[in-house]
């Protein structure tokens, strides 16, 4: 225990020489901004658009913006910026790898283990404090602009968006175990993530498929609920991949 | 004095984004100065380019192409 918070004592301080800290909370907020912007633009945008769109036959009446269009866009930049994350945080155990830093580490007795958690709690933590960081400051654009009760399930599907992000960061951690370089991580990230729209296209199979929890804007909206089975795999996949992880970092050849 | 209104309506939008072209820009500045290598170009140029695309550009463009990798 006492090693590992050594350890996580210096990820600490490589997250923050290494500027990913800065970088990852000002793209959080630059994206919670951004969200409400763009929502509170729409009027004028349509007003600016309105004389070409009348051109093709498209007459704007009416732009009527609420609280649904900036969770829309909240909901609909979280892809991007999953993909930022992900990107920024995939070589977080296998940049190491590269440099050949960790076999010191774990020739004086640092467990593997240790490694594992103290990187895979790293990254979740960060995640999470970014996360509700970005989502109460679209909550308070929400309820400064517009109202947002006329959401439904808001904690529910913010929970789910971020147990989302959780299991990406648990899959960050397992395709690390697995691969030698940061682009198999990625290519690994982005192959479950295939696999799941693929499986997608089954009709029914939908409520089932974790990836479903990175989309709540119906939800929100009132139009469905949130899906229990999803959640109930996600779950066992952030704990399959923990423990699979662990098991192959011990078993790893070359570190 | 309309304008001024409109001003005031998306001043809750717009102190953040100023906060963190700020935050990103003195972080910038401060990473250019406690450095004394980077992967292309010198000092000066680094810092001219910061300061000048300093809405996101600039810092974004010297951590990209500019930071020397550790």
């Amino acid at each position: 225990m006492k090693k590992m918070m050594a350890f996580i004592k210096k990820e600490w301080m490589e997250l923050k020489r290494g500027g990913k800290l800065v970088v990852s909370f000002i793209v959080f907020m630059l994206f919670a901004v951004l969200d409400a912007g763009i929502a509170k633009l729409t009027p004028v945008l349509f007003d600016l658009m309105a004389d070409e769109l009348a051109d093709q036959g498209l007459n704007i009446i009416q732009t009527d913006v609420t609280a649904a269009q900036c969770w829309d866009q909240f909901n609909g930049n979280l892809l991007v910026l999953f993909i930022v994350f992900v990107i920024m945080f995939a070589g977080i155990l296998v940049n190491e790898y590269q440099k050949g830093t960790l076999v010191l580490i774990v020739t004086k007795g640092m467990p593997r283990k240790g490694i594992y958690f103290a990187k895979l709690i790293m990254i979740v933590a960060v995640w999470t404090v970014n996360y509700a960081m970005m989502t109460a400051l679209t909550w308070f654009y929400g309820d400064y602009y517009w109202d947002n009760s006329i959401m439904h399930h808001m904690f529910g599907a913010i929970m789910g968006i971020w147990l989302f992000g959780v299991m990406l960061c648990c899959l960050i951690m397992f395709f690390s175990t697995i691969v030698k370089g940061m682009s198999g991580v990625l290519l690994c990230i982005g192959g479950f993530a295939f696999t799941c729209s693929i499986i997608g296209f089954v009709p029914g199979v939908d409520k089932y498929l974790p990836t479903t929890l990175s989309d709540m804007m119906t939800v929100m909206r009132g139009g469905a609920d949130i899906s229990i089975p999803a959640i109930i795999i996600c779950i066992v996949i952030c704990v399959a991949s923990t423990i699979g992880g662990n098991i192959l970092i011990e078993k790893k050849v070359t570190l | 004095m309309q304008d001024l209104e409109i001003i005031a309506e998306y001043l809750p939008l717009i102190i953040p984004f100023m906060l963190m072209e700020m935050a990103l820009l003195a972080y910038t500045i401060w990473h250019i100065v406690t450095h004394r290598n980077y992967k292309r170009g010198n000092r000066v140029m680094w810092m001219i380019i910061a300061i000048a695309g300093m809405q996101f550009i600039g810092p974004i463009l010297y951590f990209v192409l500019g930071k020397e990798e550790d």
